[in-house]
C-alpha cells in the first residue's frame, strides 16, 4: 500500500511542473507584447519599463520560470491590477466560499443519487427504473444555467422562499449562509446526480448477477444486509474515478453558478478578471485550480486502491 | 424510385425507434434553418427598439421580444449558427487531432503510444473549463478562438477513445491475415482499422458535440463567448435571467431550443452505441 502510494506520488511531480510551466507560459500567449495588453492605452514609457522589470520580462525564459515557480511556493502569484489585492489575499478570500458549494453539493448527490441508483439498480426496467433513467439521461443534456435561472424563477422570484442573490459568510450566520446555499447547491447537484446515478445504477446490475449474492441470497440473508455489504463496495470503483473526473465539470458548473447567485467564490472573481483582463489573476487562479484538481484526483486513486487490493497489487507492480 | 424505397426499408429494419427519428429530425431542422436564416422572413435579429420589449408571443413576433425589442424568434434561429459550428467545428478539429494520433499510437504501441499518451494524461490533468477560459482570456474570444479552444480541450480524450478502440481492433485475426498478405500499413490502417474504429468513434463524436454545445453555451451565458450582439443561445438565457420579474417566459426559448438540440444528440448517440454493442465504459 505504501509502495504504491509513493509511485502515484512520484508521478504527481512531473504532472505538476508542467501545469505550472503552462499557468507561467499563459502571459506569453497575449497577442503582441503582453506588457503593452497589461499596461493598456495611455501607458507611459517609465510606466512600460517598470512593469517590463516587475513582470520580470527582460529576464530569459527559464530564469523567469524559476522566478515564478519560487515565487509561487512562497505564495507570491503577483497583484492584481484592477483591486488592490494581491492574488493569493484575493483566493484565500474567495475559495473558502467555491469549495463549501462545492462540498455541500457532492454531499446532496450521493444522498439522493445513491439510494436512486440502489432504487433502480434492484428492479431493472421497473417504472421507477425506467422513469430514473429519463430524468438521469434528460439532465445531461441541460445547461447548468438553465436549471439555475428556473430555480431562481420558482423559488425566489415566485415563491419568495429562498434569496436569488446575496451571501452570507459562515463564520457569522450559519442559518443565512445555508439558506443564501440551498438553490446553488441544488443547481451545482443536479448534474453530479445525473453522472452518478447512471453509473452506480449499471455497476450495481453487474454486481447483483456475482454468484456471490446469489450465495448469500441462498444463506437467506435480506436484500438490506446483501446491498449494504456485499454489493456496495465492489460496485464503487467505477464511481470513484468518475468522482474524481468529474471535479472537473464540478469546477466549470461552480464558476458559472456563482455568477447567476452572485456567491463571491472564484468563479465570480474569474470571469471578471477575465473581462477586465486581469491577467495576473487569471493565471493565479489556473494555477492554484489546476494544482488543487491533479491532488484530488489523487487523492481518488488512492481511495480506489483502499477499497480494491487488487489495484495496488497490480499498479505496485509496474 | 425503388432505390429510395429500397433504402427507407433498410432503415427501417435497423429499428432504431421513434426517438430516435425525432432526434434526428430535430437536428436536421435546427441545421437547416441556420443554414438558410437569412432567406427566412425574420426582422433583423441584431435591430434593437423595432418594437417594444418584452412583448409575449404574437403573430408579429411569435416568440415576443427580448429586453430591448429585439425579436425572439429571429435571433433564436441566428443563434443555432453559434451553437452548430462551435459544436461540430471544435468536435471536427478534435477527431483531427486526438483520432489521429489516437490511431497511431493504438496500432504503433511502444514509444509513439507512451510519449502520446503521456501528453494526452499531461492534458487531462487540467480542468477542462480552467484550459478553455485561460486560452480565452489570452487569445481573445472570437469564433475561431472558442472553437479551436473547446476543440484542443476535447482532443485527448477522443484521443483515448480511438486508441483504446485501435489497440482492440489491431489485436484481431484479420489484421494479421492481411498484413500476411502483404497489405502496407497505409493500407491495413485504412482498409482494416479505420472502418472499425469509425463504428465506436461515431457514437462518442455525437456525445462530445452534445458536450460542446453545453460548454459554449456556458461560456456565451458567461458572456465569454462571441461578443455581442451576435445572438448566441446562452447569451439569451443569461438576459432573459435578468428579466424574471417583466418578463417570466422569455427564458424559456433558448433554454428549449438547448436542451432539445443536446438531448436529441444524446439520443442519437445512444442508440448508435446500443446498435454497434459499445460498452459504455469504454466512452
Amino acid at each position: 500500500m505504501k509502495r504504491y502510494i509513493l509511485i502515484r506520488l512520484a508521478a504527481v511531480v512531473p504532472i505538476l511542473l508542467i501545469t505550472s510551466f503552462f499557468s507561467f507560459y499563459l502571459l506569453n500567449l497575449l497577442p503582441g507584447n503582453p506588457v503593452d495588453a497589461i499596461c493598456g492605452v495611455g501607458c507611459t514609457a517609465a510606466g512600460h519599463v517598470k512593469l517590463t522589470h516587475q513582470l520580470g520580462l527582460d529576464k530569459p525564459m527559464l530564469t523567469r520560470y524559476l522566478i515564478f515557480l519560487k515565487h509561487a511556493l512562497t505564495g507570491n502569484l503577483g497583484k492584481s491590477y484592477t483591486t488592490d489585492q494581491t492574488v493569493t489575499q484575493a483566493l484565500a478570500q474567495r475559495l473558502p466560499i467555491t469549495l463549501e458549494l462545492m462540498f455541500l453539493s457532492q454531499v446532496v448527490a450521493l444522498l439522493i443519487a445513491v439510494p436512486l441508483a440502489m432504487a433502480t439498480a434492484l428492479r431493472p426496467g421497473s417504472r421507477l427504473d425506467r422513469y430514473g433513467s429519463t430524468f438521469s439521461f434528460s439532465l445531461l443534456s441541460t445547461p447548468t444555467f438553465v436549471i439555475g435561472v428556473f430555480l431562481v424563477l420558482a423559488f425566489a422570484v415566485k415563491l419568495h422562499i429562498f434569496p436569488a442573490t446575496g451571501y452570507t459568510n459562515l463564520t457569522q450566520n450559519v442559518g443565512e449562509n445555508l439558506k443564501s446555499m440551498v438553490l446553488p447547491v441544488i443547481t451545482l447537484s443536479l448534474g453530479s446526480v445525473a453522472v452518478y446515478h447512471r453509473v452506480l445504477r449499471s455497476d450495481l446490475i453487474s454486481t447483483l448477477q456475482e454468484d456471490f449474492v446469489t450465495v448469500a441470497k441462498a444463506k437467506g440473508l435480506s436484500t438490506r444486509y446483501i446491498m449494504l455489504r456485499h454489493v456496495i463496495r465492489p460496485s464503487t470503483l467505477t464511481f470513484v474515478t468518475l468522482a474524481s473526473l468529474n471535479i472537473g465539470n464540478l469546477i466549470g458548473g461552480a464558476f458559472i453558478i456563482e455568477v447567476i447567485f452572485q456567491l463571491p467564490g472564484i468563479g465570480l472573481m474569474t470571469i471578471s478578471s477575465i473581462l477586465q483582463n486581469d491577467y495576473l489573476m487569471v493565471q493565479g487562479v489556473v494555477l492554484v485550480t489546476t494544482v488543487g484538481f491533479v491532488l484530488l484526483s489523487l487523492l481518488a486513486d488512492i481511495l480506489n486502491a483502499v477499497i480494491d487490493p487488487r489495484i495496488r497489487v497490480a499498479r505496485a507492480g509496474l | 424510385m425503388g432505390r429510395v424505397i429500397r433504402f427507407f426499408a433498410k432503415l427501417k429494419s435497423l429499428k432504431l425507434g421513434v426517438g430516435f427519428w425525432l432526434s434526428v429530425a430535430w437536428v436536421a431542422l435546427i441545421v437547416l434553418v441556420a443554414i438558410f436564416a437569412n432567406l427566412l422572413p425574420l426582422p433583423n435579429p441584431d435591430s434593437a427598439l423595432e418594437a417594444p420589449s418584452n412583448l409575449g408571443p404574437s403573430l408579429h413576433h411569435l416568440l415576443g421580444t427580448d429586453n430591448i425589442g429585439r425579436d425572439e424568434l429571429s435571433r433564436l434561429i441566428f443563434g443555432s449558427r453559434v451553437s452548430l459550428v462551435v459544436g461540430f467545428g471544435s468536435i471536427l478539429l478534435g477527431i483531427l487531432l486526438g483520432g489521429l494520433t489516437g490511431i497511431l499510437a493504438g496500432y504503433y504501441g511502444k514509444a509513439v503510444d507512451f510519449s502520446l499518451n503521456s501528453l494526452a494524461i499531461i492534458f487531462l490533468a487540467f480542468p477542462q473549463m480552467i484550459l478553455i477560459l485561460a486560452l480565452i482570456t489570452f487569445e481573445g474570444r472570437s469564433l475561431l478562438v472558442i472553437t479551436v479552444a473547446i476543440g484542443i480541450v476535447g482532443s485527448p480524450l477522443i484521443f483515448r477513445v480511438v486508441r483504446s478502440a485501435t489497440q482492440s481492433v489491431a489485436s484481431r485475426e484479420y489484421v494479421a491475415a492481411s498484413k500476411a498478405l502483404g497489405a502496407s500499413t497505409s493500407r491495413v490502417l485504412l482498409k482494416e482499422i479505420f472502418p472499425n474504429v469509425a463504428m465506436t468513434l461515431s457514437a462518442f463524436v455525437f456525445i462530445a458535440v452534445g458536450v460542446a454545445i453545453l460548454a459554449e453555451a456556458g461560456l456565451s451565458f458567461l458572456g465569454l463567448s462571441v461578443p455581442p450582439p451576435t445572438p448566441t443561445w446562452g447569451d439569451m438565457v443569461n438576459v432573459a435571467s435578468s428579466e424574471l420579474e417583466q418578463n417570466s417566459i422569455l427564458w424559456i426559448w433558448p433554454s428549449l431550443a438547448l436542451l432539445f438540440t443536446v438531448l436529441s444528440i444524446n439520443v442519437v448517440a445512444d442508440r448508435l452505441r446500443m446498435k454497434f454493442g459499445i460498452r459504455e465504459s469504454f466512452l
